[in-house]
C-alpha cells in the first residue's frame, strides 16, 4: 500500500507539473518562464517594489 | 484480455492525494518567483480540498472518505500496548497518522483561504507565514507514515540476512 500511495504521490506530482508548464506556457509567460517559475528560479515580484537595500 | 473495472473508492481517494501533493508541491515551488502560476496551483489545492470535504460531508463516518478523525479506542489501544512494552505497536497503524492528516487538511484549508483572501487584501505576509509553517507539518505527516513501513523493511532485510548466514555457520 506504501508503495502504491508513493507511486501515485510521483505520478500526482508530474500531472500537476505537466498541466501548470501547459497553462503557464498558453496563458502566462511562456514555455521557458514557466519552466524556470517550476524551477523557484522565476522572476522575484516582491523585487519590483524598488527594494534596493 | 484483461478486463476494465472501476476503481474503488480508497484508489479515487490515494489519485486524490497524489493530486493533492502535486498540486502542493507545484504551488510551493512557484511561490516566490511565477505569480501566475503559484495562482493556478492554489486554486487547485483550494478545489481538490473542497472536494474533498464535500466527499467528507456526504460519506459521514463510512471510510475511506470520512474525515481521518482518530478514535479513542485507537488512542487507548496504542497506548495499552506501548505501556504493556509492545513497540511492535508502532509497526502497525498508529493513531499519529489520522491525526497527522486531519492537522494537513485544516493547515492547508487555512492556507489556501489566505492565500485567496491575498488576492484581494495585503493578506501576503499571513499567507507567507502560513504556508511556510505548512512545509513543517507536511514533513511530520510523511515521517510518521513512513516510519512504519521503513521499520518493517528494515526488520525484513534484517531476517533475511539473518536466514541466508545460518547455514554457513551451522
Amino acid at each position: 500500500m506504501f508503495q502504491k500511495t508513493l507511486t501515485l504521490v510521483l505520478v500526482g506530482v508530474l500531472f500537476m507539473g505537466i498541466a501548470t508548464l501547459t497553462y503557464g506556457t498558453f496563458y502566462d509567460k511562456g514555455f521557458a518562464a514557466s519552466v524556470t517559475g517550476m524551477m523557484g528560479l522565476g522572476d522575484d515580484e516582491h523585487g519590483e517594489d524598488g527594494d534596493d537595500d | 484480455m484483461t478486463k476494465l473495472r472501476l476503481p474503488k473508492a480508497f484508489e479515487l481517494l490515494l489519485v486524490w492525494h497524489g493530486l493533492l501533493v502535486g498540486s502542493y508541491t507545484i504551488a510551493y515551488l512557484t511561490a516566490e518567483g511565477a505569480p501566475v502560476l503559484h495562482q493556478f496551483a492554489g486554486y487547485s489545492v483550494l478545489g481538490l480540498l473542497a472536494v474533498r470535504l464535500t466527499a467528507a460531508l456526504i460519506a459521514g463516518v463510512r471510510p475511506p472518505w470520512a474525515l481521518p478523525l482518530p478514535k479513542a479506542s485507537m488512542w487507548k489501544n496504542f497506548g495499552r500496548k506501548l505501556a504493556a512494552g509492545h513497540f511492535s505497536a508502532l509497526l502497525g497503524r498508529t493513531p499519529f497518522a489520522p491525526l497527522s492528516g486531519l492537522v494537513i487538511l485544516g493547515t492547508l484549508v487555512l492556507v489556501t483561504l489566505s492565500g485567496l483572501a491575498a488576492d484581494w487584501w495585503e493578506w501576503e505576509d499571513l499567507h507567507e507565514g502560513l504556508a511556510e509553517s505548512s512545509l513543517a507539518v507536511v514533513l511530520i505527516h510523511i515521517a510518521i507514515v513512513s516510519f512504519a513501513p521503513l521499520l518493517k523493511r528494515l526488520n525484513a532485510s534484517r531476517a533475511d540476512a539473518a536466514a541466508t548466514a545460518l547455514p554457513r555457520n551451522a
